[in-house]
Order: C-alpha cells, then sequence, then structure tokens
C-alpha cells in the first residue's frame, strides 16, 4: 500500500505549494485517524489543503463555514415533523460525512463548538435520546484563525485534546509563491485512493511494532512535563496515545515497520503544542514548550 | 566578583570563626582578638559598600606584621603553641581576603585544622562532641557555598548523609591505623597544679578533702584490694621545719632522676597484680600507687622511697599500667635517709618532748612504745575534723596538749614527730586511701577528698605503715571520708550532685554516667598501641607491625570499595547493549571534532550532523559519509526494530564493520 503515498503527498505538494512538512503531518494524522486543527492567518491556504486532503483520500466531505450566530442544529441535523406520517423525521445534518470540514472552527460559540465533541470522541451523536453512528472512517479537519484576531472564541482545553494534531502552515517561501503566481498550482485535485485503501492503510499503520525502548521514551517525555514546574499543562493518557499513534503512522510514511524515536520528535510539536500551551496564552508559548521538552529528555537511556 | 558570597554565607563565616576561637579561647592571645576585631569590622564593611577590599600588597603586609607580632609575644609558649597562633592568624586574616572560593576554601580547612588542636586540649565526651558540632559548622559553609542550588533542607539532608557515611570510616581509621608516638610534645599549659601538692601544712589535706574533683581511677586485673588496704602512696615527706612537712633535697635529686628516666631498681617478690590507673590531669609528675609497684613500658619510675614518678607531668588524662608486688617489704635504706628521717629542728614542742623522752626512759620493745603512743590517739579526747581549730607556733604541743582535734596530717604529723624524739627513721607519706568501688563498672573512683596523709617507721629492717588516723577515726580507713564526717564532708558545696546520691534514681543515673567516663577515658583518650594491638589480636589473631599495616590498608581499601559499590550500585545499573557501546565509540571518535550527542538528539541526527560538520580526509569524504546514514539506519534498527536472532547477528556485523569504514 505504501507505493500510494508518494502520488498522494506529491498531488497534495502541488495543491499547496512549498509546505512538504506541514502537508506530510496532515497525511499522517490521517492516517493515525486523527483529528486534525489548521490554525493560521486568513488566506494561508488551510481550506484549501484540507479540501485536497479530503479529496485525495476519495472521502466524502461537508463544508462547514463556522459563524458566531451558527447553533449545534446546524451541524448535527435536526428533528422535523413530518405532517404525512405524523412523526418526527430526522434530517442528518453536514456532520454525516467522512470529512468535516469545520472552517474558522473558533469563530462559532462554544456551545456550538462543543456540539462536536462527542462526535470527534465517540464517532456518534446523540440528539433526542436517539444515538447515530457516524460513517467510517470521520475525521474532523478544522481550521482556524490565531486567537488574536478579532470575532473569535478560543477552543476549550477539552476540545483542543481532542485534535490529534495542531498544524499551521505559514508564509510560502517566495520560490513556492512564485510558483503559484506562474499558475503552476495543480487546480484538479482527483481522488488517488478509495475508503477501502484507507482503512486499510490505517490498519498496516496500527501494525507498526514500537519497541520497549521508544515507549519508554514516549513516556519519558510525557512524563517530564508532569513532574516538572515549567510547564502549565501537563500531557494527558490520551495525549501519549495520540503521540503513539501519529508517530506510528509518520514512521509508515517513511517506509518503516517499526518506530524510531526519531518519529515521535517529528510528530511531537504537532502533538503537543496546543496541548502544553496555555489558553489564550501566547500560541508561541506552546511550540517553545515542546521545543525545551525535546531537548531535556534523551532517547537513549 | 563577590556574588557568590551570600549573605548567610557571611553569617555563617562569622559563625563558624567565633565559635571555634572561643572554644579556644583559653590557648589564644589576646591580641589575636583584637585582630578579628579589625579584620571582622573591615569585612563587614566591604560587604556594605563602605570600604574597598584591601589590595593584595596590605594583604600581605597585614600577615608577615601580624606573625612577626605574635612570634615575638608567644615564642616563649614554646612551638606548639606558636604554631597553633600562626594558624589562627591565618584563620582571622582571611577575612581580608574573602573574594574567591579558593579563600572560603582555605578558611574551611583552616577551621578544621583548629578543630582538631581543639581536640589537643579539650578531652570530656562533652567537648568531643562539641568539637563535631564545630567540624559539621565548618563542612555546612562549605556544603551552602558548593550546594548552592540546593534547598537548606536538601543540604541540611544531604550534609548529615556526608557525616554519617564518613563515621564508619573515622572509626576504622581510629581503630586500625597504626599510631606513631607524636612528633612534637604537647605544651604545658599556664595550668595550676591541683591535687597533692610537694609540701604539707597541718591544714593543707583537709582544704584537698573538700573538692569532689576526679583525682584518678584505677581497675584491677584480679581482685579489688579491702578499703583499708587502699592505701594510695603519692610522695614521703622526710623533712620538717617547724610548720611545714616537705621534701628533703636528697628526694628532690632523686624525683629529677625519675623524671629523666632513672629508675631505682629493686627485686621484686611475690605474686604480681596488674592494675590500671586513669589519671586526671594534675600537671605533676607523681604517680599514685600500692605498695610496691612499678610501672610497665618505661613510664613511671620507680624511686628510692618506693613512689613513682612520670617523666613528664600529667597534663591530659593519662593511662598507666602498673604492677604491685604485695609482698615486696620496702628494705630501702642508706645513711643519708636514716639521718634525714631522723631529723628534727633542735627546739620546740618542749611539752612533746618532755613526753617522749619520759616514754623513751620506759622499759619495753619499740613496737609496744609505738603503740603505747598510738593508744594515746584513742585513748584520750582526740577527734578527727575537717575544721580544726588553729594552731600556734609550737604547732605539735599545740595538738597534742590543747586543741586535740585535727584532720590525718596532723595525727600523722604528730606521730613522725614523736618517732624522731625515740630515734626511730620516721617519715609522713601523703596520698589517697579509700575510692569508691563500682562493681559494675569495675573500676575504683578516687576524687581528691580521699586525700590522706599517714606515717612510715623503719621497724625490723623495713619502711612498715603505721596510720594514726585508724586509731582515732577508724571509719575514715574503712569506710571513707562521707561516712566519718557526714556533717562536714563538702559542707562548702552545697550544691554538690554528689550529695544528692541519696535519692537511689539520681545514684543510678550518676553511676551509670560515671562509667560511661570511664569507658571513654579507657577506650577513646588512652587507645594506644597496645589496645590496638590487643583489639586486632582479638579479632584477628596474632599480627605483627607490617601485618597490622597491611590489615589496615586491606581494611581500608575494603571500606572504600563497599562504600563505592553502595553508591554507585553497579547491579542496578542499565546494561549496555552492543550497538550502544558501538555508539559510544562512535561518539568517542569525533568528540574532538564536533563533540558528543546532545540531549535530545536521536542517533539519526547526531549522524546527520556528523556528517555535515566532521571533517574527513578528501578521498573518503564521500563513503564515510554513506557510512555514517548506513550506521544510524543500522543502529535504529538493532536498536528499535523486532529482528531474529539471525538478522540481528547480521546487521551486529554490518554495524561493526560500517564503524571500521567511517
Amino acid at each position: 500500500m505504501r507505493n500510494t503515498v508518494a502520488p498522494i503527498l506529491s498531488q497534495l505538494n502541488q495543491v499547496v505549494l512549498g509546505k512538504e512538512q506541514q502537508v506530510e503531518l496532515a497525511l499522517v494524522c490521517i492516517l493515525a485517524g486523527g483529528h486534525l486543527l489548521i490554525e493560521d492567518l486568513p488566506g494561508m491556504g488551510k481550506t484549501t489543503l484540507a479540501q485536497g486532503l479530503a479529496t485525495t483520500l476519495g472521502l466524502s466531505y461537508h463544508r462547514v463555514q463556522f459563524t458566531s450566530d451558527m447553533l449545534p442544529a446546524d451541524i448535527l441535523g435536526v428533528s422535523i415533523f413530518d405532517p404525512q406520517q405524523q412523526a418526527f423525521h430526522f434530517h442528518k445534518g453536514p456532520i454525516f460525512n467522512q470529512v468535516l470540514l469545520a472552517d474558522e472552527i473558533n469563530r462559532a460559540s462554544p456551545k456550538t463548538q462543543s456540539a462536536l465533541l462527542e462526535a470527534m470522541a465517540e464517532q456518534q451523536i446523540s440528539i433526542d435520546s436517539e444515538t447515530y453512528a457516524l460513517p467510517e472512517p470521520f475525521f474532523v479537519i478544522a481550521t482556524q484563525n490565531p486567537l488574536d484576531q478579532a470575532g473569535t472564541f478560543p477552543l476549550p482545553e477539552s476540545q483542543l485534546d481532542r485534535f490529534m494534531m495542531r498544524i499551521e502552515l505559514g508564509f510560502p517561501d517566495p520560490k513556492a509563491e512564485l510558483a503559484m503566481l506562474q499558475g503552476q498550482q495543480f487546480s484538479e485535485v482527483t481522488k488517488v485512493i478509495d475508503v477501502a485503501q484507507l482503512l486499510l492503510m490505517q490498519q498496516q499503520v496500527k501494525a507498526v511494532s514500537a519497541s520497549e525502548s521508544v515507549l519508554n521514551y514516549l513516556l519519558r517525555l510525557i512524563g517530564h512535563s508532569r513532574y516538572n514546574a515549567t510547564y502549565p499543562n501537563p500531557l494527558s493518557p490520551r495525549c501519549s496515545k495520540t503521540l503513539l499513534q501519529a508517530a506510528k503512522a509518520k514512521a509508515w510514511v517513511a517506509g518503516r515497520d517499526y518506530l524510531l524515536p526519531d518519529d515521535v520528535q517529528a510528530v511531537f510539536p504537532a502533538v503537543a503544542d496546543h496541548r502544553l500551551g496555555l489558553l489564550g496564552g501566547p500560541q508561541a508559548s506552546g511550540a517553545a514548550l515542546s521545543e525545551t521538552l525535546l531537548h531535556a529528555v534523551d532517547p537513549l537511556v | 566578583m563577590e556574588t557568590f558570597l551570600k549573605r548567610h554565607h557571611l553569617l555563617l563565616i562569622l559563625l563558624c570563626y567565633f565559635t571555634t576561637t572561643f572554644s579556644l579561647f583559653a590557648q589564644i592571645h589576646w591580641l589575636i582578638f583584637v585582630l578579628a576585631l579589625l579584620c571582622i569590622g573591615w569585612r563587614l564593611g566591604i560587604y556594605f559598600g563602605r570600604l574597598a577590599a584591601p589590595s593584595v600588597m596590605v594583604n600581605r603586609l597585614a600577615a608577615i606584621l601580624g606573625a612577626a607580632l605574635l612570634m615575638g609575644v608567644v615564642f616563649s609558649q614554646g612551638l606548639f603553641s606558636a604554631m597553633m597562633h600562626l594558624i589562627v592568624l591565618g584563620y582571622t586574616l582571611k577575612f581580608l581576603e574573602l573574594s574567591a572560593r579558593r579563600d572560603i576554601n582555605v578558611f574551611i580547612c583552616t577551621g578544621l585544622v583548629l578543630v582538631a588542636v581543639f581536640y589537643v586540649f579539650e578531652t570530656s565526651i562533652l567537648m568531643a562532641l562539641w568539637g563535631m558540632v564545630l567540624a559539621v559548622l565548618h563542612l555546612a559553609l562549605a556544603m551552602s557555598l558548593y550546594s548552592a542550588h540546593l534547598s537548606q533542607h536538601r543540604q541540611a539532608k544531604y550534609l548529615g548523609r556526608l557525616v554519617l557515611v564518613s563515621l564508619p570510616l573515622a572509626l576504622l581509621l581510629f581503630l586500625l591505623l597504626p599510631r606513631l608516638p607524636p612528633m612534637w610534645k604537647l605544651p604545658l599549659q599556664n595550668q595550676a597544679k591541683t591535687g597533692l601538692s610537694d609540701t604539707v601544712n597541718p591544714g593543707d589535706i583537709a582544704e584537698l578533702s573538700r573538692s569532689s574533683e576526679l583525682a584518678f581511677r584505677a581497675s584491677f586485673a584480679a581482685e579489688v584490694p579491702a578499703p583499708n588496704e587502699r592505701y594510695w602512696r603519692v610522695m614521703t615527706l622526710d623533712q620538717y621545719q617547724g610548720n611545714q612537712w616537705s621534701q628533703s633535697q636528697s628526694i628532690k635529686n632523686a624525683i629529677d632522676v625519675a623524671q629523666r628516666g632513672g629508675h631505682f631498681n629493686i627485686e621484686m617478690q611475690g605474686v604480681m597484680q596488674a592494675y590500671e590507673l586513669i589519671l586526671e590531669p594534675s600537671y605533676q609528675t607523681w604517680v599514685p600507687s600500692l605498695a610496691v609497684s612499678q610501672g610497665r613500658a618505661n613510664r613511671a619510675n620507680l624511686m628510692a622511697n618506693y613512689t613513682l614518678r612520670n617523666e613528664i607531668p600529667i597534663g591530659q588524662r593519662t593511662m598507666l599500667r602498673l604492677q604491685q608486688f604485695a609482698d615486696t617489704k620496702m628494705h630501702y635504706i642508706d645513711l643519708t635517709m636514716a639521718r634525714q628521717n631522723t631529723l628534727l629542728p633542735n627546739t620546740g614542742n618542749e611539752q612533746t618532748r618532755a613526753w617522749a623522752a619520759q616514754l623513751a626512759a620506759q622499759s619495753g620493745s619499740t613496737q609496744q612504745k609505738i603503740n603505747q603512743v598510738l593508744q594515746r590517739f584513742t585513748g584520750e579526747r582526740f577527734s578527727y575534723t575537717l575544721k580544726p581549730p588553729p594552731l600556734g607556733p609550737q604547732q605539735i604541743d599545740d595538738f597534742l596538749f590543747g586543741t586535740q582535734a585535727g584532720f590525718c596530717v596532723h595525727y600523722a604529723g604528730s606521730f613522725v614527730y614523736i618517732m624522731r624524739l625515740l630515734g626511730i627513721p620516721a617519715r609522713m607519706v601523703t596520698g589517697y586511701q579509700g575510692g569508691e568501688w563500682d562493681p559494675e563498672g569495675g573500676f575504683l573512683t578516687v576524687r581528691q577528698y580521699d586525700a590522706h596523709a599517714w606515717a612510715e617507721v623503719y621497724l625490723d629492717g623495713r619502711w612498715q605503715r603505721f596510720d594514726p588516723t585508724a586509731f582515732v577515726a577508724p571509719e575514715r580507713v574503712e569506710q571513707g571520708l562521707e561516712l566519718a564526717l557526714p556533717n562536714e564532708f563538702l559542707a562548702d558545696d552545697p550544691l554538690s550532685l554528689l550529695k544528692l546520691r541519696s535519692n537511689p534514681m539520681l545514684n543510678q543515673l550518676y553511676l551509670a554516667m560515671a562509667q560511661f567516663d570511664y569507658l571513654w577515658a579507657v577506650w577513646v583518650l588512652n587507645y594506644d598501641n597496645q589496645k590496638q594491638f590487643e583489639l586486632i589480636k582479638r579479632w584477628f589473631g596474632e599480627v605483627d607491625f607490617f601485618g597490622q599495616i597491611w590489615l589496615f590498608i586491606g581494611l581500608f581499601v575494603a571500606t572504600i570499595v563497599f562504600m563505592l559499590l553502595w553508591h554507585l550500585k553497579p547491579w542496578q545499573r542499565v546494561r549496555l547493549s552492543v550497538e550502544d557501546k558501538l555508539l559510544l565509540r562512535l561518539q568517542k571518535r569525533f568528540k574532538a571534532n564536533v563533540g558528543e550527542r546532545q540531549q535530545g538528539e536521536t542517533v539519526t541526527d547526531y549522524c546527520l550532523r556528523l556528517r555535515e560538520e566532521a571533517d574527513f580526509s578528501p578521498q573518503l569524504a564521500a563513503q564515510q559519509r554513506a557510512n555514517l546514514l548506513k550506521f544510524a539506519q543500522c543502529y535504529n534498527a538493532l536498536k528499535y526494530a523486532p529482528l531474529r536472532e539471525q538478522q540481528r547477528q547480521e546487521t551486529l556485523d554490518q554495524l561493526r564493520q560500517l564503524l571500521r569504514g567511517i
């Protein structure tokens, strides 16, 4: 299955130019079965990447533009009384898609944001004492603006923790931007794999073996954040699980069947930044913290 | 420059300084304290920013001038004192240049040397503990300086652990380190002599009897002598000058000879009984002994009057091993001695002379006449008291026919006087009589109030002991002073702890403390070559001197090894796998060139960095760079991939080869 990785990446790299690392991380996140949060200023290509990702992987997707007057029903769906059948009938909302593109998620009110909570964690939603299963696979790819932008509601920690990764795109380098202006951007995004293939890939990712010493290193990383006063938000067990999954996906993408400390280090900032940083604090602090953490813990003992 | 020296460091330094110097207060010249005030004042001035630190020249000048001045003042006190003052001077002047860590190191080391000096002067248990406190204070200073990053609580814990760990080593050093005799002579401090003195006035021993201070303690190899046989002879006084008894010139000469090592040779007879004395410092050379004793190992020399003299004054608690030959008779007398011991002032004490003449005129043997004199003390109204009424110029007359109340010196003196009037050689003996036997501790305690005087008469070809006090107050000899004079005993000292001993619990406590003190004196203060030898013999069998050295080295090394093992715990160490060892070799190879792998750096990243930064020879560079990458891959596979045994072996071989190729 690994031979499909290269075409996927090359297509995505033509959609978003000059962002190989972030693109790979985004793919890793999906392969590891995690939700992805893309954060950057408006116009940096967040939505393009999200759309490209969904299309390339052959997933059904729906894009919801979050606004401050949005209600949970706008995402989950709504029960409407059907006069012919004399009964309430549930109309599925946009969340019943394999990929939900939650554009500018932090523009919505906390109430709406939290409507996503159950869906993201349990892959199901409950409305009016009915529980509806969501499609398999199910991903939330959310984009958000930096919090200091006007009219935003910061995501609560509980919801941030449910995103496997948060990536920032950043400004492209001049060469990539020039290529974009010259129209070398690939506009026709096509499907490279289908859902069955994606599920197979996810299984192979899970089968990547992690030796005891790598797990040990991972635990030491997590533990260091807990027993050290430098870190205001210690990392949760969910984070350690997520970190392992992400690292495995990274190893698999790199063509290996076993995990290396390098893989853990490669995904660690994306996985840990938004969990370590203080809510509402300067965003850079999370990145700086994960940087010091990586330097403080040695992969070998 | 002085950022390392915090307020609490300075406080600790001052605390160390003052506790240490005040502990040595009696030994230190007052000039030092004046100097200390100046130096500390300057130091505080620097600390508060009022004064500049003195220049190096000023420091040197101060050191040289101070040393010269001090030497001029204390050099007469002997080499030891001069050296000690030099150390104290350095300790004091260090306040002028506490500018670097090194200076504080010097301060701490000097302080520790001074603590050792303190142990030379102070030997009691409490003082030993205090010395430890001083040492720990200095160590705490070092701790607070070098472990500033630790909290004070942690520092204290760490320090406590270090001290505890060093105790077994110290004990081992103390017990087994072969002992050499000291290379310097300890100074005799300007302390007043205590105990019995060379001359005796009638009131002297009564004075001594008011003191409950320790004189010495004794333990016996076999059985303890009966209370009325515990006559500890200290010196003989053979010269009477009408008011006091003293030593004649011939005895003084003999003392001189004995102090220089001369030994009066006599043939000892009968059974030997060994006993040990722990003498309290008297700052004199006399050694109390039972008749007739000789010293072992030439420390206490026998004189012609059968008393012992040490070669150096007893300035510290000293243990002496003596041997008593109870059956040996004191035969020795020569012409000078015979003359001296019958000599009296030509006139005076007419009443006594008349009485003696009357006695001499009677018929009967000498023994009968002596008995008659002694009977007089029992038969008449003589009383035994610590506070005899004052005597006029005719001492003997006043006592025998006037006051008739006196202490041992009065009785012994009158007896000797009468004997000499009868023409019989007689002398006064001073010493201690009795002592308190502690059956549990197994030692006899003799205090200053056991001081006593009696007489010796040359009769039937030997010196014989006569104790007139035993006739007037037999309980003094049988049971001691306390029971003989219950009302007068330590009357001037109402707070004396000894008086509380009627309370059984306090008595028990007192005995326990006395036993502990005794053991301390025997096993710590007087732990000498011989004790060491006995101890080693008991533990390890016969060992000669070189064997002892080897034994010591062996045990010392064993202790160090044990402590190292305890500290490093190699059985808990992670065993390095083969690939990790190879990685270490790789790191070692590039250590000088690029540096080691950094904290948090993975092996892959490290190899990549090496590839970029290391200098390779141009021909092999490409090959080596490729090998570096492969090395990282192989290492990662070995360490993290699930490999089968055969695969593993192959990869390992490959890794070795790669290392050779880099």
